[in-house]
């Protein structure tokens, strides 16, 4: 083989706490598309940003086309070819297309260059065949076409290398056949491509060659031809993945949740909902799949009463809820493990025993005519910490200081120990290592024996296929179908989740 | 009115908005960057105090101009090492700058005049005719009849405008106002160009304080600033973060000024006070969203914390 | 093993606390070192100076109980700060509150027929003043909880709009008709707080203030109204989906931020200037923004803080008449106080960095920089 235009040699990065890289090698050939395979938190992003110039690792070197470089910020990659396409686009969304690409790029100090950039910038869109009127600011364009902006960034740098950090994860999947193609594109004209994905079936379909992290270290790096997902997945996680919670032949309880006619507004036509019908009953667990923001953050909220309906009603038990304050909601027995942990399920700078009250810090035992008991908030925290295994790693810590996983558990603790009828999971998973998942399933499936209804919003397909019952796939506000695991390929609810009805 | 008391008055309105615009293009370079500077009152009162000061020290109202501005930058550095390093609440910080500002310019200044007490007049300037111009009938003696500051004025609206707009410098500040960390990823340094205009604000301050203490009278006094620095807040806020809004909005504020007080004089029937609340109610309106929409950088007061979204 | 656990657990707990205070002591150090140089060069020791100050807020019954005036309207409005801070709000409008209220106060005081006795009017005009503060300071509350506009702004403003109701009020609607000055006539006797310690000026309302700190401790940390504004503070989001209502908690914590600074202006009018007089407020709502910093937003610290710099502003007065140091220094003081305090965190971790120094060094580079 050639020289890589890329090597890694040893690279370690240590947070506080965190050995997030551990003695990584890597090397990109040119032309290649490589693939960072690895679960959150396996250590892919911290080796991109150590590549982008971000991070400087404390061990290892980085060796561009054979001659070992140094990168004090993102600047010294950019000169060296190296370009970045992150995860949360790095745009301006008052500038414009044109001003955003050639933001830091002006070689006068007086003179921003728009006019002479004009013409490269058009050109590069031709050439990749990307649709975008430069003039326009990015807060009026789509979330794919700002990923494009991105790209035109970053090939507008001459970057030989481009690194795709979790591309796909906002895309349609029209939009990731694109993509794919523009790859490919890269590819033909020689330039390598560092893909970061934890999704198996798109770095089998990409990628050249795939190295795979677990726990901030290199487990392997593997030809994609011929390789096989149960392969990969075996590396990514460790061991065999756990698919199979038990599930017990399918008991119908009664109608536990049922919305009828939903419509709303929401922040974008596309995460509006119009018109949904759906039914939970007790003892089954239903999915909602889709891409992020196609509407399921609008669905929770609805649902747990945040946001109002324009029109349609949600019972519960038989009950009207339409217009009943969140607080009431909660009370009458929904739980709710909210979309963002950090934003909006816990309160960071509290306590976890503050933490473990904050839906019903009013009723007894802790509130009692109208004062507040620490004491009994204590007593019950302590048996909930014992009960649900959360693991602190001082006496009385804030919950900002513990793991995500412990978050979560205090979360579940918190929603589970109410004795709820119904439980609404939003992205319940979202981020947490295996062991943290592993806890959270293993919850919604015993809730879901003892003959509750669950509704589990999530954008990982995977996760709906092991643990429910029923799965919606929601597109642009609308449910496209309604299906049972096992019952359709992949295939079909990829086309579902793009917005292909399997009838026409 | 006589045309002649009109022209007085309106002269009177730039007399006013000078001090207001130079502070108000202060903040705005600071809020170009989502610093929040909240402390421009003490920016303008120790560049008033040091104004003052410089002019008695070197009897040239241009050395006066020269030390105001510094004064202004010794406040402002404390607003930029409390935001930009040590990452705290902008606003408390500012408010602290404000507090520390008044007290120092009045200790300073016993200290330095001591028994002696404050000299009640120092060299100061004076307006300047521009030929010809200034003949202009209603507006001339309002554009061209002004001291030297109000000129300096003109040429720094038109600078920041071209700045701003046109220059890599200006491109990279609105980015780090809206999304420090693209900015960040594409290697321009935040915090040193956070910094940058913070220092550009000190100075604008300071001659803005140098404007009142030199310009419109020629000496010192306690809290002389009275409220200017926050009004100039309204003003950059009002202006919608542009020059030539600024220009617009602190002729405005200028007129409340110059309206109360000729109504003052004349003893008119409204009570003054009302009149004088109105350019605080008027930055209300528009803050609050009834008059206009005015949309403030999205990383508005928000320390930048490398590695962070 | 757990008997092991357990001293070692007291001694973290010890450090714990201690690290906390350090950056607090380690502030206070340079606030002292700055005004200390700032006196050097007036030419007095700063030794001398300090002992003037001392002197003057302590030395005689009069004096400590000119200490005691000041400190009751700074720890009034340090409580309510308090309130507004741990609901995540940022207001500087307790200036204009304070006006306020001293206004609606007098207004009642002189309205208040004479025959009403004691312990009837002067609760009475307290409440008077309180709502005054309350209302002022719930406008800009509501804004922010159905605009969602930044309540500075319109905290600032108001502060200005406050000081041209009062001149106003002071030259038009409540001028003392027998007076030249614009002020209002000496509020009646039955309305006057009594003082409590013979030969001074310290009077009931400052119980009063002390008693409330009480209250606020109990409201913050022993209601659920007290928890809820809390969360609010903390996390809008998270009040958001339990349900909380967020914009009855923002309007709620800015009434009783305005109510406290509006109670102080009832006291400053009926306790010590007895009748309501231009520049009453004397900038106490900014002051009350470094006493709630500096006693970090408990009611227990606050008590402390507000005390200290009482006692520096009523001691100044002394060190000026004997030393000639100007009492702008205590201004001075205040300043610093805000703006390090606010930096102490970052203080204690380059102090703490700076002991760590004796060893080999390893740690990232990075960090500095950024």
């Amino acid at each position: 083989m050639s020289i890589p235009v890329l090597e890694l040699k040893g690279i370690t990065k240590r947070f506080p706490n965190v050995l997030a890289n551990s003695n990584v090698d890597f090397e990109l050939q040119k032309g290649e598309i490589h693939a960072l395979l690895g679960e959150n938190g396996a250590g892919k992003s911290t080796l991109m940003n150590v590549v982008y110039g971000l991070y400087e690792p404390e061990e290892g070197s980085i060796l561009i086309d054979g001659k070992t470089v140094r990168f004090k910020d993102p600047n010294d990659a950019i000169r060296n070819g190296i370009g970045m396409v992150h995860q949360h686009f790095m745009l301006a969304p008052r500038l414009t297309v044109l001003e955003n690409v050639v933001l830091g790029m002006s070689k006068s100090r007086l003179r921003i260059g728009l006019h002479e950039a004009k013409a490269g910038v058009q050109a590069l869109c031709d050439q990749y065949h990307f649709n975008i009127d430069i003039n326009a600011k990015i807060r009026d364009l789509s979330v794919g076409v700002q990923q494009k902006v991105e790209i035109i960034k970053v090939l507008y740098r001459d970057a030989n290398i481009l690194i795709f950090d979790e591309p796909t994860a906002v895309l349609t999947p029209t939009e990731v056949e694109e993509l794919i193609q523009t790859l490919l594109l890269f590819k033909q004209s020689g330039k390598s491509v560092i893909f970061i994905s934890h999704k198996l079936w798109e770095v089998e379909r990409i990628a050249d060659r795939i190295t795979v992290l677990r726990n901030g270290k290199k487990v392997a790096t593997v030809e994609a031809q011929g390789v096989t997902k149960e392969t990969l997945a075996n590396l990514m996680v460790g061991r065999e993945i756990h698919t199979d919670y038990g599930t017990l032949p399918e008991q119908h309880g009664p109608v536990m949740l049922s919305l009828k006619d939903i419509c709303t507004t929401g922040k974008t036509r596309a995460t509006s909902l119009k018109r949904i019908n759906l039914e939970v009953h007790g003892g089954e667990i239903v999915g909602i799949a889709g891409v992020d923001g196609n509407g399921q953050s609008e669905l929770g909220d609805v649902l747990i009463g945040v946001k109002g309906a324009d029109s349609g009603t949600i019972l519960y038990k038989g009950e009207d809820l339409t217009g009943v304050k969140t607080q009431l909601r909660l009370q009458k027995g929904i739980a709710h493990i909210p979309e963002d942990r950090i934003q909006n399920a816990i309160v960071p700078d509290f306590s976890i025993e503050e933490n473990l009250i904050l839906d019903s810090y009013a009723q007894p035992p802790f509130t009692r005519k109208g004062i507040f008991y620490p004491k009994e908030v204590h007593q019950y925290a302590q048996k909930l910490i014992e009960d649900f295994d959360i693991r602190p790693p001082l006496t009385h810590p804030l919950i900002k200081t513990l793991s995500g996983g412990n978050q979560q558990k205090a979360v579940v603790a918190r929603e589970f120990s109410r004795e709820p009828d119904f439980i609404l999971a939003m992205q319940p998973v979202r981020g947490l290592d295996i062991g943290a998942t592993d806890f959270v399933h293993q919850n919604l499936i015993d809730a879901r024996n003892k003959g509750k209804g669950i509704l589990v919003v999530s954008a990982d397909l995977d996760e709906l296929l092991s643990i429910c019952d029923r799965i919606y796939v929601l597109f642009e506000g609308q449910f496209m179908g309604c299906f049972r695991p096992g019952e359709i390929t992949y295939t079909q609810i990829g086309l579902l989740m793009g917005g292909q009805s399997l009838e026409g | 009115m006589s045309l002649e008391a009109l022209e007085v008055m309106l002269k009177s309105v730039m007399g006013y908005a000078t001090p207001l615009i130079l502070a108000a293009l202060g903040g705005m370079y600071t809020a170009k960057v989502a610093v929040l500077n909240f402390s421009l009152e003490g920016i303008m009162i120790m560049g008033a105090c040091m104004g003052c000061y410089g002019s008695w020290l070197t009897g040239s109202a241009w050395g006066g101009a020269l030390f105001g501005m510094l004064g202004g930058l010794s406040m402002a550095l404390v607003l930029g090492f409390a935001s930009i390093e040590t990452k705290v609440n902008q606003v408390v910080a500012g408010t602290g700058v404000n507090v520390l500002g008044l007290g120092l310019s009045i200790f300073l200044s016993s200290m330095i005049y001591g028994a002696a007490g404050q000299p009640t007049k120092v060299a100061a300037f004076s307006p300047v005719a521009i030929p010809g111009l200034s003949r202009l009938p209603l507006i001339g003696q309002m554009l061209f009849y002004q001291h030297p500051l109000t000129y300096i004025m003109y040429g720094v609206i038109v600078v920041s405008w071209f700045v701003i707009y046109k220059t890599p410098f200006g491109l990279n500040m609105r980015a780090v106002g809206d999304h420090p960390a693209a900015a960040d990823s594409l290697g321009i340094h935040v915090n040193h160009l956070r910094w940058k205009a913070v220092v550009i604000s000190g100075l604008l301050g300071g001659l803005a304080g140098a404007a009142l203490s030199i310009g419109s009278l020629s000496t010192f006094q306690e809290n002389m600033t009275a409220g200017r620095g926050y009004l100039a807040w309204g003003v950059v806020t009002v202006g919608k973060w542009n020059p030539f809004g600024i220009l617009l909005a602190g002729l405005l504020f200028g007129c409340g000024e110059a309206v109360q007080m000729r109504l003052q004089m004349d003893g008119f029937h409204i009570p003054y006070q009302f009149l004088c609340m109105l350019p605080y109610i008027l930055t209300m309106l528009v803050v609050n969203g009834v008059i206009g929409k005015s949309e403030p950088p999205f990383a508005m007061g928000k320390p930048f914390i490398k590695g962070e979204k | 093993m757990n008997h092991a656990s357990k001293p070692n657990a007291a001694l973290r707990s010890l450090r714990k606390a201690g690290s906390a205070f350090s950056g607090t002591g380690i502030t206070l150090l340079l606030v002292l070192l700055i005004s200390s140089v700032l006196i050097a060069c007036t030419g007095t020791s700063p030794w001398s100076a300090f002992g003037e100050i001392l002197v003057g807020a302590f030395g005689s019954k009069r004096m400590f109980g000119e200490t005691l005036v000041m400190m009751c309207p700074l720890l009034l409005t340090g409580l309510g700060l308090t309130i507004t801070f741990r609901s995540g709000l940022s207001s500087v409008g307790a200036e204009g509150q304070i006006i306020v209220g001293g206004v609606t106060c007098s207004v009642a005081a002189l309205s208040l027929p004479s025959t009403v006795p004691l312990f009837l009017a002067i609760p009475l005009c307290l409440l008077a003043g309180g709502l005054g503060g309350a209302i002022w300071a719930a406008i800009p509350g509501l804004l922010k909880a159905k605009m969602n506009t930044s309540e500075l702004v319109n905290t600032v403003m108001m502060n200005y709009i406050a000081t041209y109701f009062l001149s106003w009020m002071l030259t038009d609607v409540i001028k003392d008709p027998n007076g030249f000055y614009p002020q209002s006539a000496q509020v009646p006797l039955n309305t006057q707080i009594p003082t409590m310690m013979s030969g001074s000026r310290a009077h009931w309302g400052i119980v009063m203030a002390l008693l409330l700190s009480i209250l606020v401790y109990w409201l913050l940390w022993r209601t659920p109204t007290g928890y809820q504004l809390r969360v609010v503070g903390y996390n809008r989001n998270a009040a958001r989906y339990v349900g909380i209502p967020i914009q009855r908690n923002i309007v709620l914590a800015m009434a009783l931020h305005g109510f406290f600074s509006g109670l102080a202006g009832a006291v400053e009018i009926l306790a010590v200037q007895y009748r309501c007089i231009t520049g009453f407020s004397n900038n106490v709502g900014f002051d009350g923004i470094a006493v709630s910093l500096l006693g970090k937003n408990h009611p227990a610290g606050v008590i402390v803080s507000a005390f200290a710099l009482a006692a520096l502003r009523s001691g100044s007065g002394n060190m000026q008449r004997t030393l000639q140091v100007p009492t702008s220094l205590v201004s001075v003081i205040q300043g610093l106080i805000i703006c390090l305090v606010l930096m102490d965190h970052y203080f204690k971790d380059k102090f703490l960095l700076l002991l760590q120094r004796g060893r080999p060094k390893k740690n990232h580079r990075k960090g500095a920089e950024s």
